[in-house]
């Protein structure tokens, strides 16, 4: 036994001599991923966790000010055993409320078949995952396109595809299944949109394709022969169809209502042959019809529109209206170009939300319950899977800088090989739907 | 010594027996498999059915790369059933090798037609948890019995012979050495596994061989020495059922990455995928690295590279790759314009190549697969 404390002596010798490192003070901010450098974070968010870009251990600091957060960060290289302490970096706390929860559907990026996916909600404070429901529970179907009642998060909708596949309407413990094909107009129900006063859904129907380019950088295009609006009245089960919105001429698609629900919004574009080999020229444009009593009153009309660029997913706060806009097409996820644009619906003015968007793909997007916040969805970390963003609002059409959702560590958004799709908030944590789901299904 | 006999023949012959027929079938598992340390891996690891041996056997199967550790592993798993079946045996008073033999005979047998060590895995943590419990046992004096030991040997010479001449087991390395062929293109050897005569049997498998006369520039002199009779014997464009839909996208990426249209064969590969036990597999996210490196896409072949940094053995891959990459130039994304204008892969396989070759897409094999489609396509019209 004696000789073994020299050899532990020495290995502990050793390690010190290795641990120690000569650092320098820089004046500038470490070079992380995220870039989190100056975002506005709600208080109680899950801490923010990141990486060095170029994989250096290092150590990190925070000491709050305030509303504002310093992150001290000192960073060193194995090898040499030079370490650097850079300038601390911000980031700012804004006490504006956020809704707790967030929910959003994980599936590969993949082309026309999938494995595994699901619907699930992540609390903001925590980094807590749960399943609202996945797929296993529809016997390996495609489950989409979920949709809260504004207000009541005990209501929601989502698509389950497959054989014995419809659309589920949860309501608090009831929840149902409905092919929608089968009641009014036979359309199958695909975007919806609850109706701020809950009792109707409108939903786009769409005859959606996918194809391959051959080579280049974009290696999906997503479109659709045709789409037409149609009514959901969830007391009666009857769907209903209003022709200015539903015809062979115009593609009608991605409805979003005013928070009066006297407003719908939606994206529409004449109809044409041939859509793959002319996609270069289907530029949706936005438009709005009015909406009374249940019933669609008066003519469609164009809010906004553009030669070289095509709108999809409005999202209405207040008096603002938050859009994507791609060079072409109906699908902007597969577009590098997509980005975010912000509409004054009072001034008709309508800019890029510069601060949120990227080089890569800005998509899918939904206000928080008090219009505060936005959380869309990018492609900016890897140009392939979508990854999550939340941004501050003023109110007054100006955006924080947006900060990529924490995770437990960073690296979780390179491993992980799902993408986040439609993000939304919710003010409680929906319900896990897996066991009334598979119910349904083992019918 | 003579309690030694059973135990090194049974470990000699499952090995021997794994490692000489069955190679590919245990690299096949590799390159089905997934084993990775990240949280999402895990949390599908706890969620199988058995998890604790699901996640043992997803482990190990990392190392079936190299058939002989693949062996190796499966000739331990069975022979300690065997000894653990004995151990058991022994406490309830029989000194036996026979049983344990049939045993671990069988669960041999199992192993070498399924797909995963997981079944093998579970019996042995039961098996051990049983003799663990049978330790507190009072020992019973054993009972032995005079040809136990010869109908042992018999045994296990029993289970190496159902394996080796298993029709299934036979069936299942073939088409697991077609797949290691064509993902490699190791085109001299699938055409010495897939003859015509095996064609005519199998005809899963003459797409396979045709694609590797086409990438041996041979398929105008010798197709029809294969079963050949419509355009789906070249292309496997249509399927019927999971089997063959399975097969069709393997073989489609393949062909695709070897006709250098690397957009359809990640789309391929991706969907080949979904196919898989697990959603993807390291033979796919392998791929991923190689063919986003040949499209220069850096930052998705780096995301890849990093996954495959959460697994046991795929070290000195990654580093080769990102080497590489440290010299290429990264591909710039085209413009929506530029976008717009470029075709699209149809449900075509002869149009599909045309519009390869007027896009500047010109390899041997493209050159080499056209007339032969096109001579089928003829066939068939004036056949209708």
């Amino acid at each position: 036994m004696r000789g073994v404390w020299p050899i532990l002596a020495l290995s502990a010798a050793l390690f010190l001599a290795c641990g120690r490192v000569e650092f320098t003070d820089s004046s500038s901010l470490p070079p992380i991923v995220p870039d989190y450098a100056g975002v506005t974070i709600p208080e109680g968010m899950a801490a923010l966790s990141f990486e060095m870009a170029d994989g250096r251990p290092f150590k990190v600091e925070e000491k709050r000010i305030g509303d504002t957060l310093y992150y001290h960060v000192r960073a060193w290289d194995k090898k040499t055993g030079k370490g650097v302490r850079y300038a601390p970096f911000p980031v700012y706390i804004s006490h504006d409320a956020i809704d707790p929860y967030i929910a959003y559907r994980l599936i590969e990026p993949s082309y026309e078949g999938w494995k595994e996916m699901g619907l699930y909600s992540r609390e903001l404070a925590t980094y807590k995952e749960m399943p609202i429901v996945e797929n296993a529970s529809v016997n390996g179907g495609c489950v989409n396109c979920h949709s809260f009642s504004p207000g009541d998060p005990s209501r929601m909708l989502f698509h389950a595809r497959g054989a014995g596949g419809g659309t589920i309407f949860v309501n608090g413990d009831q929840v149902k299944l409905l092919n929608l094909t089968t009641v009014g107009p036979h359309k199958q129900g695909v975007y919806p949109a609850w109706h701020p006063g809950g009792r109707y859904v409108i939903f786009s129907s769409n005859a959606t394709q996918q194809s391959f380019p051959i080579m280049g950088s974009q290696q999906v295009e997503v479109y659709d022969h045709n789409s037409d609006l149609i009514l959901f009245d969830t007391q009666t089960d009857s769907v209903f169809t209003y022709e200015p919105v539903c015809n062979t001429a115009r593609m009608e698609t991605f409805p979003a209502w005013a928070p009066d629900g006297n407003t719908l919004y939606y994206c529409v574009a004449d109809s044409l042959a041939s859509v793959v080999e002319n996609r270069a020229s289907v530029h949706y444009e936005l438009a709005a019809i009015d909406f009374r009593d249940g019933k669609f009153t008066g003519e469609p009309r164009t809010v906004w529109k553009a030669d070289s660029l095509s709108v999809s997913f409005p999202r209405v706060n207040g008096e603002w209206l938050l859009f994507t806009a791609s060079g072409y097409g109906t699908f902007p996820i597969w577009h590098k170009e997509a980005d975010l644009y912000l509409m004054d619906l009072e001034t008709g003015i309508v800019s890029p939300a510069e601060i949120l968007n990227s080089e890569d793909t800005e998509s899918y997007h939904s206000w928080s319950s008090n219009g505060r916040w936005v959380l869309f969805s990018s492609r900016r970390l890897d140009g392939r899977y979508t990854r999550l963003y939340i941004a501050h609002f003023d109110g007054e059409g100006h955006f924080g800088k947006p900060f990529l959702l924490p995770q437990k560590k960073f690296s979780h958004n390179v491993l992980r090989l799902k993408s986040y799709n439609v993000p939304e908030f919710v003010p409680e944590q929906p319900a896990g739907l897996d066991e009334a789901v598979s119910k349904l299904f083992a019918r | 010594m003579k309690k030694w006999i059973t135990p090194v023949l049974l470990f000699a012959a499952v090995f021997l027996v794994s490692r000489v027929c069955q190679p590919y079938t245990l690299i096949c598992q590799e390159y089905e498999g997934l084993f990775l340390n990240t949280p999402d891996g895990w949390t599908r690891a706890f969620a199988q059915p058995w998890p604790l041996s699901g996640i043992v056997s997803d482990f190990l199967i990392q190392f079936y790369r190299d058939p002989v550790y693949g062996a190796l592993i499966l000739a331990v798993i069975v022979t300690l059933v065997f000894l653990l079946c004995r151990g058991l045996c022994k406490c309830l008073g029989f000194t036996l090798d026979s049983l344990p033999a049939l045993g671990a005979g069988a669960l041999w047998f199992f192993l070498s037609r399924s797909s995963e060590p997981k079944v093998g895995i579970a019996v042995l943590l039961v098996l051990s948890a049983l003799w663990l419990l049978s330790l507190l046992l009072k020992k019973r004096p054993g009972r032995a019995w005079k040809p136990d030991l010869a109908l042992a040997l018999v045994l296990v010479h029993l289970a190496a012979a159902l394996t080796i001449f298993s029709p299934s087991v036979q069936r299942t390395e073939r088409f697991s050495r077609v797949k290691h062929d064509a993902l490699y293109g190791v085109w001299d050897d699938l055409l010495k596994t897939v003859p015509p005569a095996v064609a005519e049997k199998d005809p899963e498998l003459t797409p396979f061989a045709l694609l590797a006369l086409s990438g041996k520039e041979q398929l105008g002199d010798r197709m029809f020495t294969y079963p050949v009779y419509e355009e789906n014997d070249l292309d496997m464009i249509y399927y019927d059922g999971n089997r063959e839909y399975y097969t069709s996208l393997l073989f489609k990426a393949c062909l695709y990455q070897y006709l250098g249209c690397y957009n359809e064969a990640v789309h391929n590969y991706y969907q080949w995928a979904t196919q898989l036990p697990k959603g993807t597999s390291f033979v796919v996210l392998r791929r991923m690295v190689e063919l986003y490196y040949l499209l220069g896409d850096y930052t998705l072949m780096e995301k890849y590279c990093r996954i495959l940094d959460h697994t046991s053995v795929n070290g000195a891959y990654v580093r080769h790759f990102r080497a590489l990459a440290a010299k290429g130039t990264p591909r710039e994304a085209d413009a929506p314009d530029v976008r717009a204008q470029i075709p699209v892969i149809t449900h075509d396989p002869l149009y599909n190549l045309i519009l390869l070759q007027r896009n500047g897409f010109d390899t041997p094999m493209l050159r080499d697969r056209m007339p032969a489609a096109a001579m089928l396509r003829k066939m068939q019209q004036e056949a209708e």
